[in-house]
């Protein structure tokens, strides 16, 4: 009988201890050891590995005697981009035979372009001459707007300018995302990214209207490249300034235009009225977001004086640009 | 009751290899099995191959709604790929050479239910698209970055139609459902731009600002925005806004709609209303507010529920004030100067409401305003001040991460 009771006690306590294992993994909290817990389904979603962007994004190496920011006034979009990048060095120091160029607009809303809520086509059609000029073996023109991508694209006059200049319009697809690391990021650390326009890129050039935004008060350069994310990017919004900064730790360029020939300056970033776009005439090519973008807050936006957006302080405590635009070397041109 | 009979085991077992507590579970006590029942058991060993083996396929080839968003493609990450390294396309699988591209809806919501949206929207010469239709999941989807002011607003749907007119011009309808007539004319004042005239009667507040109309009627704003100002699409728009007038019900006329109309003669589309932190007082919920003809003193009414509440409620008003100005008596009443603007603003209970002037850059004026709008408060019927206390409804559930 005592060997049956020490069986039996045996047998009872593996079970036991079975049972409380199976419970232990799968009712322990998910960050517990051992955890199977999965309440909302993320963990057993796939997980495969993820891409990077080179370390030094796609800058080209910084001169210590060409200016930062190039301004070009005037009425010819073509002559003033070529202005505004001649003066920050001229296009064949950021682009070179072979290169496969992305430039990157903002299409993020199915609006006609005077509306000043996309960039302005023309300005995409020069930008995309320039780079073809240069020597540029492909351009490619690519945004993820959250609106049916084909719509914006239509509707804004950019696919069709872009390809009439000799690009190649990239339309996002279910298929074009994949996982992008940004060592560093709080938000976006680990994000689905505009991935297929990127293969085999050498250089990336931003092209971003000035805007008024609801939110982070300016959409400018470096608000940009929020188009590049997939995903429930909305979430985002909680901290829209967090994840602007996040954006320019994200992607460095080799250089971003500024596109000032119409000005959003209010009821952005939608806008609707032609009533809320002035002319502004101007175009600005820079190798620092920041400090295009803040050119553009100052002058364009015409909001000198009034406090910059939180997310230049943030992106400048990363030693991502200069908000201060005045203490660089600028170039102002008129043409024309 | 004698002892249970004690269970022998099967011949040819001793009793240390019983069934119960066997302690050897996996002894063969059967000699032979038949033929059927090995097939049988084969039949479940495929069939449990089979289920694995699906198993690992879907595992490897999962279904890309699981990372996706609704609104937004992605795909899950695949092979590691460093970007330098990344294979060259080998074709171009870009749009190539597109012809201008009819608008594809893709993948927004396309509902046939117009809503609260009247028929015959397109004039002569327009037509009408496919109508989609947004909630407080997907507003981002249509207006990314501009949902929250619709979603503090009381958002209940968006409606969105895009008319197709001569020569290329198009014009976007938006019909926003904002719950109650309140929300909507806040939306509208709240949009208006300093210098456009809006005009209000018969329940319908609007103005036309160059390419765009705007239409708040009962608990519908509209923003119908046209591609250019061409002559067609400002026909368009007029032929929208009678459209509006006539197929949008204007529903109950708001209480403070009366309060402001009747006692101080001011619009509708003066209106304002904030449901949180008005004038960035945590304190300040459910706020009522019109602006008068100088354009910059601002009247405010909230309800506070009780007497006892009204007072300790206007008493944090004056705090707030005080935090960026000084108290300053004129005409035997007390009032507080900013410190800054030199402007005038001062806050009383009324019953179970408070009101007040903000803002106010002459006291003379702004004292006779806030006489009148507290008599035309007092003199309110406990059913409207119940009506009142209530507020208008807030937004629907949904995603307000946007």
């Amino acid at each position: 009988m005592n060997e049956d009771r020490r069986r039996l006690l045996k047998q009872l306590g593996a079970v036991a201890g079975l049972s409380l294992g199976a419970g232990y993994v799968s009712l322990a909290p998910s960050g517990w050891p051992l955890s199977l817990k999965d309440p909302d389904g993320e963990r057993g979603k796939p997980r495969g590995t993820s891409l990077r962007l080179p370390e030094k994004g796609f800058a080209v190496d910084p001169s210590g005697v060409l200016p930062h920011l190039g301004v070009a006034r005037g009425a010819n979009v073509d002559a003033m981009l070529k202005a505004a990048v001649d003066a920050i060095g001229g296009i064949h120091r950021f682009v070179k035979t072979g290169d496969v160029v992305l430039v990157k607009p903002n299409v993020a809303f199915e609006r006609s372009a005077p509306l000043g809520a996309t960039s302005n086509p023309e300005v995409v059609a020069a930008l995309v001459r320039l780079c073809r000029e240069a020597g540029a073996a492909e351009v490619r023109v690519a945004d993820n707007p959250i609106e049916s991508p084909a719509a914006c694209f239509a509707r804004s006059g950019v696919q069709r300018a872009a390809v009439d200049a000799g690009s190649e319009v990239y339309l996002p697809t279910a298929s074009d995302f994949r996982m992008l690391e940004t060592p560093g990021a709080t938000h976006i650390a680990r994000w689905p990214f505009f991935w297929r326009p990127f293969q085999g890129v050498t250089k990336v050039i931003g092209v971003a209207p000035v805007k008024d935004h609801n939110l982070c008060r300016a959409s400018m350069t470096t608000k940009n490249w929020y188009g590049l994310l997939g995903g429930r990017r909305n979430q985002f919004h909680q901290d829209i300034h967090g994840i602007i900064a996040d954006l320019a730790l994200m992607l460095r360029p080799t250089f971003v235009v500024l596109d000032g020939t119409r000005v959003l300056w209010r009821s952005g970033p939608t806008g609707g009225s032609l009533s809320d776009v002035k002319e502004g005439r101007t175009l600005i090519a820079s190798t620092d977001s920041l400090a295009a973008d803040a050119f553009g807050w100052d002058e364009l936006l015409e909001r000198k004086g009034e406090l910059l957006p939180a997310y230049f302080e943030k992106a400048a405590a990363r030693g991502l640009g200069t908000p201060d635009w005045r203490s660089t070397n600028v170039r102002e041109i008129q043409v024309g | 009751m004698g002892a249970a009979p004690a269970r022998s085991a099967p011949p040819g077992l001793d009793a240390s290899e019983r069934r119960v507590l066997n302690p050897r579970p996996f002894r063969v006590f059967r000699k032979t099995y038949s033929v059927t029942e090995a097939k049988a058991g084969a039949a479940v060993v495929v069939l449990l191959a089979l289920v694995a083996a699906w198993v690992a396929w879907r595992g490897a080839h999962p279904d890309p709604s699981l990372v996706a968003d609704p609104a937004t493609p992605t795909a899950p990450a695949e092979a590691p790929v460093a970007l330098s390294a990344a294979p060259a396309r080998s074709a171009p699988d870009a749009v190539p050479s597109v012809p201008p591209v009819a608008p594809d809806r893709g993948n927004l919501p396309v509902a046939p239910d117009r809503g609260v949206l009247p028929a015959a929207l397109a004039g002569k010469g327009w037509s009408e698209g496919p109508l989609a239709r947004f909630d407080a999941e997907n507003l981002y989807v249509k207006i990314n970055g501009r949902a929250d002011f619709f979603l503090a607003r009381g958002f209940r749907s968006l409606t969105f139609v895009t008319l197709s007119g001569p020569a290329g011009a198009v014009v976007d309808v938006e019909l926003y459902d904002l719950g109650s007539p309140e929300n909507a004319l806040g939306a509208f004042s709240a949009e208006k731009t300093p210098e456009a005239k809006p005009k209000s009667g018969g329940g319908t507040s609007w103005y036309v600002a160059r390419n765009a109309l705007f239409v708040a009627r009962g608990a519908s704003y509209v923003r119908a925005i046209g591609s250019d100002e061409s002559p067609a699409v400002v026909a368009q728009l007029e032929h929208l806004r009678k459209t509006f007038e006539g197929g949008i019900a204007a529903g109950e006329k708001p209480w403070t709609v009366a309060l402001f109309g009747d006692a101080l003669g001011l619009p509708p589309d003066r209106l304002q209303y904030t449901a949180e932190s008005a004038f960035s007082f945590g304190f300040a919920r459910n706020v009522s507010s019109a602006t008068l003809d100088d354009g910059e003193t601002e009247l405010f009414v909230l309800p506070a529920g009780d007497e006892g509440k009204a007072k300790a409620l206007s008493a944090q008003f004056e705090k707030g004030f005080l935090s960026y100005g000084e108290k300053a008596v004129v005409a035997g009443e007390p009032w507080i100067k900013d410190r800054y603007l030199g402007a005038f603003s001062r806050a009383k209970a009324a019953g179970t409401f408070v009101v007040g002037v903000r803002g106010a850059p002459e006291v003379a004026k702004a004292a006779e305003a806030l006489a009148k709008l507290e008599r035309a408060v007092l003199a309110l019927s406990p059913d409207v001040a119940k009506k009142a206390a209530a507020g208008p409804p807030t937004a629907a559930k949904g995603d307000a991460d946007e």
